[in-house]
């Protein structure tokens, strides 16, 4: 459950996703795991996030989409 | 915690420094949307990118605000910034709203430290794209909507980067105005600079960076504290935008909101996939939208930062309307799907918890018919976007506001006899829709009727507006209010016609470059705002005085009100009662 | 024989006077208690508690809150507005913003006119003059029997509001239907756009001219009264209202333009306080106005005051004519503290006012305000209110500010400090943006602090706001009073003309900036001028595609040509203003503005007697944050001769007010009476006053 530190080149311009929120994905982000799969999250408080609200919403998992 | 006596004057210099940055910017700018509508915001940020102050004039950039500067920060590096230096951006895509709403941004140094962010958010009038005024309701892709800037340098330690300036020029059909708003935007910059150099002088810096969380700490806490004070619960509401302009069918926005004790999480993860149209939002427009929605109804009169929305946590699904992906048009989710968002939250959802706070729908579109050519007097090419108030929805001890312009903005109109001095086009009529307001304890607000005629051989006309087929709607037993209807009357027709009757457009709401002529009339008629309650309970004095003053027909306080006035216009209480009897009977 | 210049100022409170010697200069002054129900009865009272006889008045002048308070009590006269077919709406329609983002419940300013009164005449001009539908005969006829029908039915008579589109530019349909109008009726008194307020924008012309309509009986009757009760002294001394333009005007003529008094009660205390810089020599200045309910802050530019048309009397209901340039908030003496929802302390704009006022007055209110703050913190003298005709009850005040101790959990002067401040920081920001929108930079500029809480906050506010010197002029509350006779006879006009420089000759512009001026005159003379005025003309200038003007004078006398100059001399304003200059740009003439003076031969300064300090008359402790409780010597400022100086810590007492002095502040007695304070370690500041003292001695 570390920070990562994204490299991206000066001629990419495209964009990730927090996995919880659909904000956009800063350089430096949150992963955690949770029930086999790893999630890009902008922040650690997002990791609750995810295990307390949004876990049980089907419609609301978009991980990695 | 600092001296809160301190913080409360140091929060009120922050907000003072924005301000001056906002007069500086409405002083010197060209386009009438910054110094007619105020349509811009300036801000302060501290160096990690969150928001210390705001002047806030415009209620829809405020999820910009938050994440728009943070954002670029990330993206160009805080180590590439040097004093001087300012950075442009408005790209959807990397934390803009909508492609006319351009950041300018700055760092602040002071004793060789950086020690913030100085920004100016505004909707630039003209950027390119298909159509004038760079709002195109048949944009598919960003690509259409005008020039793109991802965050790149405009000026590079106080120097104008020449070559970024020149390729923005080139692609904006009123280059002049470009120039004069975008040296407005960053000579507010200078001024908030200047000013907040001297605070630093008056305080140590080591006394600011202690205060600014304090002053986070102590927004959070009045939010969290209003949070708690509504029911724990899951609440949920939905609504549409009728169409997107390419299809006839309606895109549906839903909501779930979770009160847990002070935390408030807004999902909006089942709402449906993004349009082909503009109709889209980024991310920051539906947190625009949804803050508002929740700060009409909880935490009046706190200080706006990044600590009042801690306790707010959005959910929205990437590539649903609600939080576009790359490369779907989006310059309507910004003026159209606000006021849809705002409205369910705070009309559909909050008022389930808290009913006295909350009010009827709005028109809820804002109207924009954008228009541009070469006038006939000057030889000379313009464009204007230009937008129309309506009715506000009735609350619960008062009626809804006539005339206002849509919930998630704060534009003034622009004055008549400015807009025939700049403009081909004469205005036969503006003048509010009568008896048009939802029925209810208390009235919605009418909208308006505007009757323009071209004045040139031609005009390029286009609109992007909403509420012509969903009526905006009344709650707790409250009527819907009367729906948008944009027409033509073109010069050999006799009747006011739909543009897709007129001229074949897909949408009657949505439509971009249809070429009117001399003569041709075009009426713009504005939602209306709903009711609040049953009109049988209104009480009958006001609808006297309604009909007194025609926002009511006598018609409609005899069948809609239950109220019978006598030949004087007072009210006949026996008939009234025996009146509101037979309509409650009826619909028993 | 001794001849007086009377001027009189009637407040939420008191109504004061001030009578002038016009020979010697000196003042006689008193104060007595406002009389809201009965508004002309103070005037009298204050009359004939002055001491000096009807027949020895030259002039006299007043400043009301007659046009005010009609408007905030909604007595004005049922009032019709007839405008242009397809737009009767404007009033109710008005500008389509709102004041607060985030407040649902907010509800938009009702106009003063009744939406089944609104009444459309067919008739249209187009943007460029033309007429585009011509307004006949029969439908004058028809509007006129409107009317006249509800004339009929209405009980207390009616007034009627005219305001054509594009009448600015061209007002013969207006006017053809206001002389029909006073042919048929001719009691029916009638405000018409073309004349009131020429200028674009159909909203905020719609609401001045709405506001002049439904003022005048009101109005008309007051000055009758003030007429009547002068002739009962019998006296026929000129007598003068104070306009909102900071000029006087015959009470016979006020009813004509009742519009032009709705700041007539605030604009004495800009011209007091112009007097006062002038007499000390310095040329600009901020004034601030304090009472017990608000403060006033304007700004003396150049030796000038400033106008603006820019006024709202609430917010969304503008007032689109010349005033004095002022802002007003919500912070006086009795201004209350309170904490808001997140647990700050905020003081104002809820006022106890002067019923019951602060807890200290002893009337029922134990809610702590300003002036129990100062009370706590030993700076005003408990008996020596007013003179000492109101006791202040100190342990009232404490039990007041103890219940904000007891939220912020410090102790009991900390919390009197912090009411302080905040009040003063609500100044600042006042300050701050006041001059910022008028592109002025606040920090060469002097401040002014008078009425009677003025003198109190204002060092601490000029230090807050870097001012470096503080004026604080004789008897501070008696300044709007004094200003009131010290008033000029004033006209000021402004129309909307979209004039290019690309496109204007200079002959055209020349005509129209002549019309103007002429038609400025003839109405100083109309109220009442003999001599030949002073005369100002100014052009409001913009870059084409600018949306905001900067006033440029227009010297009708000047060779070559004037629209070149006018060009030229704006590219120079906005260069000052702003950084920069468009040279090459088309610049855009909006409004052409004329002023028409006739200026009063000012009653001599007259000096006081110079020495050098006395001892202090007292010593007691005084409150200061940094220091605490410091023995502080007390000074009466009768007794202070031109030329004595005093270190601070000190506070300087008089009946209608109170100064204080912060450490590390010089003050020097102005031969004028004035007091001048500056910091001592600003060098610049403490040489300044040597100067002039050199200068003036």
């Amino acid at each position: 459950m570390p920070w990562i530190e994204r490299t991206v080149s000066w001629h990419d311009l495209g964009v990730e996703y927090c996995d919880v929120t659909g904000q956009l994905l800063p350089k430096r982000y949150w992963s955690f795991e949770v029930d086999g799969r790893t999630l890009k999250a902008v922040e650690p408080r997002y990791e609750d996030l995810y295990l307390e609200y949004l876990r049980e919403a089907p419609a609301a998992d978009f991980a990695g989409e | 915690m600092p001296d809160p006596v301190a913080l409360r004057i140091l929060h009120s210099q922050f907000v003072n420094i924005c301000e001056e940055m906002g007069i500086a910017t409405m002083r010197t700018s060209y386009s009438p949307i910054f110094s007619e509508g105020l349509d811009f915001c300036c801000m302060i940020l501290n160096p990690a990118g969150e928001l210390v102050a705001m002047q806030n004039l415009n209620p829809a950039m405020t999820g910009q605000a938050l994440y728009s500067g943070r954002w670029v920060v990330d993206d160009v590096g805080v180590d590439n910034f040097q004093p001087g230096d300012v950075v442009i951006h408005n790209d959807p895509y990397r934390g803009g709203s909508h492609m006319p709403e351009h950041l300018v941004i700055t760092p602040f140094f002071y004793g060789g430290k950086l020690r913030g962010w100085l920004c100016n958010i505004a909707h630039v009038a003209e950027i390119g794209g298909m159509a004038p005024g760079s709002f195109s309701a048949n944009a598919t892709e960003v690509y259409q909507e005008g020039l793109r800037l991802p965050p790149v340098k405009i000026e590079e330690r106080g120097e104008p980067v020449r070559d970024v300036w020149r390729i923005m020029l080139a692609n904006h059909r009123t280059p002049d105005h470009s120039w004069g708003d975008f040296n407005a935007m960053i000579g507010s910059l200078k001024v908030g600079a200047r000013r907040l150099e001297s605070l630093f002088d008056e305080h140590q810096p080591e006394q600011i960076e202690r205060a600014i969380p304090a002053l986070f700490d102590y927004s959070e806490t009045w939010i969290r504290r209003d949070i708690a004070e509504l029911a724990d619960g899951t609440y949920s509401g939905e609504d549409s935008q009728e169409d997107d302009g390419f299809e006839q069918r309606q895109y549906t926005l839903r909501a779930d909101l979770t009160i847990d004790g002070d935390h408030l999480l807004v999902d909006w993860s089942r709402t449906d996939p993004q349009a082909r149209g503009a109709i889209n939002a980024p991310y920051p427009v539906t947190a625009s939208a949804t803050y508002t929605g929740i700060f009409q109804v909880i935490g009046s009169g706190a200080p706006f930062n990044s600590g009042a929305i801690r306790p707010i946590d959005i959910v929205a699904r990437p590539g649903t309307v609600v939080n576009v992906r790359h490369p779907g048009a989006c310059v309507g989710g910004q003026t159209e799907l606000q006021p849809r968002i705002v409205e369910l939250i705070q009309g559909k959802i909050l008022s389930q918890v808290a009913p006295e706070r909350t009010s009827a729908a709005s028109g809820g579109t804002s109207g924009n018919f954008l228009f541009g050519g070469v006038h006939p007097q000057t030889g000379q090419y313009y464009t204007n976007y230009h937008f129309e108030g309506m009715g506000w929805g009735g609350r619960a001890e008062t009626d809804g506001n006539n005339a206002q312009i849509v919930p998630h903005g704060n534009c003034r109109n622009t004055p008549v006899e400015v807009f025939e001095s700049r403009y081909p086009w004469t205005v036969h009529e503006y003048r509010l829709n009568d008896d048009a307001g939802g029925a209810g304890r208390t009235r919605g607000g009418l909208g308006i009727t505007r009757i323009l005629e071209v004045e040139a051989d031609e005009i390029t006309v286009s609109a992007l507006c909403d509420r012509s087929k969903i009526s905006p709607w009344g709650v707790q037993g409250g009527l819907d209010g009367d729906r948008l209807a944009y027409l033509v009357k073109q010069v050999g027709s006799d009747e006011f016609l739909p543009f897709s009757k007129a001229f074949g457009t897909v949408s009657d709401t949505k439509f971009s470059n249809v070429i009117l002529r001399r003569g041709d009339l075009v009426m713009l008629h504005s939602p209306s705002g709903g009711g609040y309650g049953s009109p049988l309970e209104r009480d009958p004095e006001k609808v006297a005085d309604d009909v007194r003053n025609r926002f009511v027909s006598l018609e409609s306080a005899r069948d809609v009100y239950g109220v019978v006035l006598d030949e004087n216009g007072m009210v006949d209480a026996g008939a009234t009662d025996v009146r509101r009897q037979e309509l409650t009977d009826a619909v028993d | 024989m001794t001849a007086y210049r009377v001027g009189v100022d009637t407040g939420g409170t008191f109504t004061d006077i001030v009578a002038v010697d016009e020979a010697t200069g000196a003042r006689k002054t008193a104060k007595v208690a406002s009389s809201p129900e009965q508004p002309a009865s103070a005037v009298f009272q204050a009359l004939g508690r002055v001491d000096c006889e009807p027949g020895q008045i030259a002039y006299f002048v007043l400043g009301t809150t007659i046009a005010t308070n009609c408007l905030l009590q909604r007595q004005g006269q049922r009032t019709v507005f007839v405008t242009t077919a397809g737009f009767e709406d404007i009033p109710y329609i008005q500008r389509v913003d709102r004041k607060s983002l985030y407040d649902l419940q907010w509800q938009k300013p009702e106009p003063y006119v009744a939406r089944y009164d609104c009444v459309g005449v067919r008739e249209r001009i187009a943007s460029d003059g033309a007429v585009r539908v011509p307004l006949e005969e029969a439908e004058v006829e028809r509007v006129v029997e409107r009317v006249r029908a509800i004339a009929a039915q209405a009980l207390d008579g009616i007034a009627v509001a005219i305001s054509f589109l594009f009448a600015y530019l061209r007002p013969e349909h207006e006017q053809r239907l206001a002389s029909a109008l006073r042919a048929a009726l001719p009691d029916l008194p009638i405000a018409v756009s073309s004349e009131v307020a020429p200028i674009w924008r159909e909203y905020e012309r719609a609401s001045t001219v709405i506001v002049d309509a439904y003022l005048r009986r009101l109005t008309g009757e007051f000055a009758a009264d003030i007429d009547a009760g002068l002739e009962r002294l019998s006296t026929t001394c000129p007598r003068f209202l104070l306009k909102s333009n900071g000029g006087q005007i015959p009470t016979y003529a006020a009813a004509r333009q009742p519009v032009n008094l709705i700041l007539s009660g605030l604009a004495g205390g800009l011209i007091g306080g112009q007097h006062f810089a002038d007499a000390v020599g310095v040329r600009d200045v901020v004034t601030l106005d304090m009472g017990g309910t608000s403060a006033d802050v304007g700004v003396v530019v150049d030796g000038s005051i400033r106008s603006s048309a820019n006024y709202e009397f609430e917010w969304g209901l503008p007032i689109a004519i010349p005033v004095v340039d002022l802002t007003t908030i919500g912070a006086g003496g009795s201004s209350i503290a309170g904490f808001d929802q997140g647990g700050f302390l905020k003081v104002g704009p809820e006022s106890a006012g002067a019923d019951p006022g602060p807890a200290s007055y002893g009337r029922g209110s134990e809610r702590p305000t300003v002036t129990d703050a100062n009370l706590v913190l030993g700076r005003l003298n408990p008996d020596y209110f007013l003179g000492g005709e109101l006791p202040l009850d100190p342990d009232r005040a404490g039990a007041a500010v103890q219940l904000v101790a007891d939220r912020l959990e410090v102790g009991l002067e900390q919390s009197a400090q912090a009411i302080v401040e905040v009040a003063s920081e609500n100044m600042a920001n006042a300050i701050r943006l006041l001059c910022a929108d008028r592109g002025l930079d606040y920090r060469r500029f002097a401040l002014e602090a008078f009425g009677g809480a003025g003198p109190l906050h204002a060092a601490e506010l000029a230090r807050r706001v870097g001012l470096a010197r503080l004026i604080v002029p004789p008897s501070p509350g008696l300044t709007s009073a004094f200003g009131a006779q010290a008033a000029n006879l004033r006209v000021d006009r402004r129309t909307t003309r979209l004039h290019r420089s690309d496109i204007t000759t200079d002959a055209e512009l020349r005509r129209a900036l002549e019309q103007l001026a002429d038609d400025t005159v003839d109405e100083l003379r109309r109220e009442g001028a003999s001599e030949p005025p002073t005369l100002v003309v100014t052009a409001s200038c913009r870059y084409l595609g600018q949306n905001y003007e900067q006033d440029v004078a227009a010297p009708l006398d000047a060779e070559g040509d004037l629209v070149e100059l006018l060009a030229e001399r704006f590219g120079e304003q906005h260069r000052q203003a702003y950084g920069y200059r468009l040279d090459g740009t088309v610049v855009e003439f909006v409004y052409l503005s004329a002023t028409a003076l006739q200026r009063r031969v000012p009653s001599p300064q007259p000096s006081i007697e110079a020495g050098t300090a006395p001892d202090p008359l007292d010593v007691r402790p005084v409150y200061f944050k940094g220091t605490g409780w410091t023995e502080t010597p007390i000074y009466r400022r009768d007794d202070l001769p031109a030329t004595a100086t005093i270190d601070g810590p000190a506070i300087i007492e008089e009946i209608d007010s109170t100064t204080l002095v912060l450490a590390d502040q010089l003050t020097a007695v102005h031969e004028s009476g004035c007091l001048i304070i500056g910091e001592i370690s600003s060098l610049a500041a403490a040489t300044s006053i040597e100067g002039r003292e050199a200068a003036s001695a």
